[in-house]
Parts: structure tokens; sequence; C-alpha cells
């Protein structure tokens, strides 16, 4: 879950910024797309197959309805939080000496006994000792987001809806969109709003005793302007803040004095982050038409800080290229570097019931709030095919690498994410 | 009066003792073995060497006694005996118990009433015909299964003060479902007798605890997750209660592309087909707790939520294929 969690507020961030992307409002033909993306980590890590259908409509002269219905299979495995077992720094909570590595056999959950029918008990298996532990986390998760665009004269005003349903998650979502054109066109100004009601849930959790609430607010100011012929600046700010349940209830963490169990596997505690964060991103992009190539180049940076301690880069180039009146091919790359987050790490002090005094106040092993780069290389084509008919074909190549010479490289995923879609206009 | 012959108890201890292994670590002790052919895992804390030495052997001499008295596997035992002379041998004579017996008997038929039927110890005869274990597997017809019906149910066993009457030739009795559970608690006790008060009994995943375990605040247990054996969906946190899980997801076996498991229904004489995968159940006692969660299992989820609502200090949840049902408080006993 904690995954989708991420991709769920970048959503909304996405859905501010996008309307100072494009510098026209030109209404879009009513159309109905469909389109599946396979998103498959290497190495059994997680994988997510979506399927989203996608409905356009002029209702009126003066109001355009969008639908996004989206289904998400969510399988594989994530890593649970803590580092392989060669990198455990134990003690003993009763002497205080230090327990080699090589004794540890792999981790658990605070578990003396467990309840079942099959009357054998769990399988204990010592694990490997260069190997992060991973926990399989399969869900699935069914969202719709229902958007209309109401237009008088140069003012645009974007209402949207959204509900995502996951086994362990339901987030119920507004926000509110406007822009408004002037100087001949030449210039947009855009302000949004967004609020995201999220419920996590007590159900399988293993570190979530009763379901919690979190709520997400981001503000928005941005806009555009044509600074020459082909040539589009935008920039927008928007400022979030999140607070209530911010942890994630699947990420665990090791203390130095942690439980040993009678197999000598290293007992797990949950993670503890702050119940507030207040973030700010700006994004600044420049467009530019080249007519003799028939071509285009997008530039775009993106600077984030969050109250976690997080600051973020992201710099990401994309060419579009057309050919003849049927093809566009689309390379991109991105690029992405952040900061920890200022309680960050592999492994904490004392232990919260062993030694209390010794465990900071706020702790995570999440290796997405550690110290790292992600690369993007892609290739997307839209082909159209008769009158009616657009076919897109992408593919993605994402890598992420840690940086803080401590979280085992092998943490961090690299992924392949595939994407096929089919747009009917009419 | 019936007792097993002395040279069985010994037999048995001895095999029980064989299996048995102990661990300490600093005022932590861990005994494990094998009894009632199930694992059986103790774990305690106490500062006396002497109290831990004394406690474990106390504690596999009575396991040892305990199944030796009432497997129904073993021909000389209470259950055997009363099985072979009052049931099997047809003679529908009255048999002479002990008081644990009787009591235990006792506790057998309150079950059978609290459970509206859905647990029953005089089912033996429907568990003779299903056999989990043949290899091809094989299905009674429809006549052997009424036939057996008509031989089974706790309502046909006459009862007296100390004393049992099988009076029906095939009758039978099978602990299955109670004994290991009845074991639990009396080993809980027997441990706050000697003056441990952190203590967990497991015996075959039904277990309960007393106190806190080492270091921690309280016990956790998992709760096995029925599509993944040996795996948890969740931990329960325990400090003076006893869960059990009954599941069939672990023995069954699949005839025609059916599949059937080995809990029976001894209402209807046929595998429980309801949906429920395993039903897990909190409560004060391991009997109470065993006996809810197979009686939950029978009955299904609507049914099973029902009578356990009905009993102090009971809670449990039941998987089904497609959801978990929970009782109103289960989720306090999730740790956070």
């Amino acid at each position: 879950m904690g995954k989708r969690m991420s991709g769920r507020s970048k959503r909304w961030v996405l859905a501010l910024a996008v309307p100072l992307v494009g510098v026209s409002r030109s209404r879009a033909d009513d159309s109905v797309g469909i389109s599946h993306q396979t998103y498959a980590e290497e190495h059994g890590r997680i994988q997510v197959n979506t399927e989203t259908l996608r409905i356009q409509k002029t209702l009126a002269p003066w109001l355009d309805l969008t639908l996004n219905q989206v289904y998400d299979g969510i399988s594989g495995a994530t890593p649970t939080g803590g580092p392989p077992i060669k990198q455990l720094r134990m003690r003993d909570p009763g002497t205080g000496a230090a327990i080699p590595p090589s004794s540890i056999t792999g981790y658990t959950r605070q578990l003396d006994g467990v309840s079942g029918a099959s009357q054998s008990g769990p399988v204990i298996r010592a694990m490997s000792q260069n190997k992060v532990p991973v926990t399989d986390s399969p869900d699935y998760r069914n969202a719709t987001d229902l958007a209309f665009a109401v237009t008088y004269g140069p003012h645009r005003l974007v209402p949207e809806v959204s509900y995502s349903n996951e086994s362990d998650y339901r987030s119920y979502g507004f926000a509110l969109n406007y822009t408004y054109e002037f100087n001949d066109k030449n210039t947009t100004l855009s302000l949004g709003w967004s609020h995201a009601y999220d419920r996590v849930l007590a159900n399988k959790n293993m570190f979530l005793a009763e379901s919690e609430v979190k709520n997400t607010d981001n503000f928005m100011i941005g806009g555009t302007q044509l600074l020459g012929p082909g040539t589009i600046l935008g920039a927008n700010l928007t400022l979030g803040y999140a607070h209530g349940y911010l942890n994630d209830p699947y990420r665990a963490v090791v203390f130095e004095e942690s439980n040993l169990d009678p197999d000598n596997r290293v007992v797990f505690s949950g993670e503890q982050r702050p119940s507030h964060r207040s973030s700010q991103a700006l994004l600044l992009s420049l467009t530019q038409a080249i007519a003799p190539l028939d071509a285009s180049i997008e530039g775009t940076y993106r600077f984030y800080h969050d109250s976690y301690g997080i600051f973020a880069h992201t710099v990401q180039v994309a060419w579009f290229q057309k050919f003849g009146k049927s093809l566009v091919v689309s390379p991109s790359a991105r690029y992405y570097h952040q900061s920890a987050a200022d309680f960050y790490g592999i492994q904490f002090p004392g232990d919260p019931i062993n030694d209390p005094d010794r465990v900071p106040r706020f702790y995570s092993a999440d290796y997405r709030l550690s110290n790292l780069q992600a690369f993007t290389l892609g290739l997307e084509t839209t082909i159209k095919l008769g009158e009616h008919f657009d076919l897109h074909l992408g593919y993605q190549r994402y890598w992420m690498h840690g940086l803080d010479h401590e979280t085992d490289q092998s943490t961090y995923p690299r992924a392949n994410i595939f994407t096929v879609g089919l747009r009917y206009a009419f | 009066m019936i007792q097993p012959p002395a040279s069985v108890i010994s037999s048995v201890s001895a095999r029980v003792r064989d299996s048995m292994q102990v661990e300490a670590r600093g005022d932590s002790h861990r005994i494990r073995c094998r009894a009632m052919s199930t694992p059986v895992n103790i774990a305690f804390v106490t500062s006396s060497t002497a109290v831990a030495r004394d406690f474990q052997r106390m504690a596999i001499d009575w396991i040892a006694r305990f199944e030796a008295r009432y497997s129904r596997f073993i021909p000389e035992s209470i259950i055997g005996q009363v099985n072979a002379r009052g049931g099997e041998g047809g003679g529908g004579d009255w048999m002479e118990l002990d008081e644990d017996a009787d009591r235990l008997l006792s506790i057998c038929a309150e079950m059978h009433h609290l459970t509206r039927g859905a647990f029953d110890a005089a089912a033996l005869p429907l568990l003779r015909i299903w056999d989990w274990k043949t290899d091809p597997p094989r299905l009674p017809g429809h006549s052997a299964i009424r036939a057996a019906l008509e031989i089974s149910g706790w309502e046909k066993v006459q009862r007296r003060p100390r004393g049992i009457r099988l009076p029906i030739a095939g009758m039978g009795i099978d602990l299955g479902g109670i004994g290991k559970e009845f074991a639990v608690d009396q080993l809980v006790r027997m441990a706050r007798d000697f003056g441990i008060s952190d203590a967990m009994i497991d015996i075959g995943q039904d277990l309960r605890v007393t106190g806190r375990s080492p270091g921690k605040d309280a016990w956790y247990i998992g709760l096995e997750e029925p599509d993944r054996p040996g795996q948890c969906w969740t931990a329960v946190r325990l400090t003076n209660q006893a869960v059990a899980t009954s599941g069939d997801y672990f023995r069954s076996f699949t005839v025609d592309g059916r599949r059937y498991g080995h809990i029976l229904d001894p209402r209807t004489g046929l595998p429980v087909s309801n949906g429920c995968q395993a039903v897990s159940v909190i409560a004060p006692s391991c009997v109470m707790a065993g006996i809810l969660s197979t009686a939950g299992f029978i009955l299904g989820a609507e049914e099973g939520l029902e009578l356990i609502r009905e009993q102090a200090g009971a809670e449990a949840c039941i998987t089904t294929e497609h959801a978990r049902h929970q009782t109103r408080k289960f989720s306090s006993y999730v740790p956070a």
C-alpha cells in the first residue's frame, strides 16, 4: 500500500500541474480511451497491472466531462524495512553484549507463537545473510475520477471528485482548479486546491491496530506565458499539508536491542513518522517548437522540499517528433535526486520495550525516504489509425539507486514499464 | 474403574521425553516436545532454576499421562477402552470413570449443548468412514454416512455420576477438538501453581498465555494465513487469554474436482462446505476458544459469529473465501 500512497499523492500534484503545461485550452474531441500498463520491478518485486478507461465528452458548449476509471492489480514483494542480516548491529537487551550477525537466522514480527490449523507451526528457514527482508503485499485498487470543466469566456473552473478503494485503504478526494486566460490568450493564470481524506484500514496490517485517518491538502498557483512563436514558459508552486496517520503500516524497523525470538530471528517493530508533513514544490517548464524539424522539445525542472527534511530535484527532457500526419515519436529522459528524511535509517538505537530512552522520536527504514537518485528513459509513440483511432505505445526503463552507502543497493527497484492504449474520437 | 495400565503410561512418557528439547536463556525457558501427535511448545519465565526444572518435569509427565489416558488411538487408554467395551464391543455396559475423566466428559456435554450440536465428542463413527489419509482418496457412500449418523451423537451417550454407557454397537468417543485445549488450560493452571506468572502453553497451535513474553508487554501470537500455511496474516496481543484456530486448509482431499476438508459437520455427516477457511477465537480458556473455533467453522460466518458473540470474553475472526468477518472487539487484540 505504501507504494500506492506515494503514487496517489503524486497523482494529485500532477492533476494540479496539468492545466499549466499547455497554454491553449482548445477543447478535445469527444473520446473513449482504454489503456493497459504493466509496471514490473525486477527480481520478483512489485508488479502493477493497470487498466484504465477514460471518457471525455462535451455535454454543452460550456461544459466538458472527463471520467477516469482505473483498476490496479498489485503483486510481488517489497522491502519490509531493515538491512540484510550481515549489516545488523544487534545487542543483547540484558547484557548489552554484541550479537554477531552470523548467529541471526532471519526476521520475524513480534510473534511468540502461531495459532493455525496446520499444527506444524511456521516454517523457519534461515534467510540469506545478504538479502534485504521483503514481504508480499498482493492487493488491488479501484479508482474513479470525475471532472466537470465549466468554461465561461476566459474563465475555466474544473471541480473534480475521486474515490479509490483498496483492501486496506480508502481515499476520497476533491479538487478545484481554476484557469484564466488573458493577454490575447498568451498568458494563463491557474489556481488549484485539492483535498484527500484517506482511511488506512487495520485489516491485515501488522503494525496498525485500528483504522486511521489521513488528510492531505494541496494548494497551487501557477501560470504559463507564450514567450514567442512556439515558446511557452510555465511555472507553478504547490504547497501541501498532510496530517494524521502518515506511517506506512507495512514498513518495519529494527532496533539495536530488539529481542530475538527462540529461532534467533530479529523481532521487527513498526515505523514512526511525524503526524504532520508540509511540502513545497516548484515546477518550471519550457516548451519550444522546432518548426523546420516538425518537432518540439519540452524541458521541466521540479524542486521539492518537505518538513521531513527531504530536498528533491527532478529534471526531465522530452522530444516530440512528428513523422507525417499519423505518427508522433517521443523519447524522454528524467533524472531525480532526493536527500534523506531526517528520521531515515537502516537501524535505530535502543528498543521501544527494552530500552525506550534511546529510541529516537521518529524512525523509518522505508528506502523511499533515503538519499537516492532515479533515472527514467522512455520512448512513446502515438499512431493515428484512420480518422477516429489513436494507438499509443510506450516503454520506460526505470532505475533507482541509493546514495547513502548504508542502504543495501538491492533495496532499490529497477523496473520496466509498458503501456498500450487505444483512443476512439467521435 | 477404567484406567490405562502403568506400562502404557510409561511407554508414552518415554516417547514424549525422547522428543523433548529444553532451552534456557536467562530467565526464559522453553520446552518443545511431541505429544498427542502434535508439537507441544511451552515457554515460561522464572528466575528459579529449581522451579524451572520441577515445572518442566511435571509438565511433561502430565502431558504424557494425559495422552495415555485419553487418546483414542491407544487401545488401553480410557477412551480406547470405552470405545472398545462400550461401543465396538456392542456391550452397552456401564463403565466407571475416575473424577478427572468424568469432568472431561461433562465438559464435552456442556460444549455440545453450548454449540447447538456443532461440537460432538460422540461423532467417532463419522470420523471412521471419512479417511483423509487414504491414497487415492475414497468417498464414503450415502448409505455409509446415514448408518454412521445413526450411531453418532452425544445425545445417545448415557451418563451417570462417574459412569458412561454407549448403548449402540459401533458408537465411539473422540476428544479431538477439546482434548488438547483442555490440556493447555491445565498446564497454565499448573504453571501458576508453580508461581510462574509469565507463560505460554501451545499444543498443536492451540494456545493460552498468562502474563507477558520476556522483554515484551504481552504475548504476540500470529494467526496463520489459510492461503499460505506457515505464514501469518496478522498477530494478536494477549496477556491472559487463549487463542485457537480451526480450518480445513491443511488437511483435505479432492475427488472429481471437489474439495473435501477434514472438519465434519456432525449434524450432516459431511465435510463442512460453507466457504469458511479458518476461524480464530480468543477466549478466557483454551477449551472455550477451541470449541468456539470449531463450532464457528461448522456453523459458518453468520451463525458462528452470533454464537461467539454470546460468550463472555470471546472474540473471533472468521476468514471465508472472500472476506474476513470479525466480532466487534477483535481488532482491539491486534497490536499497533
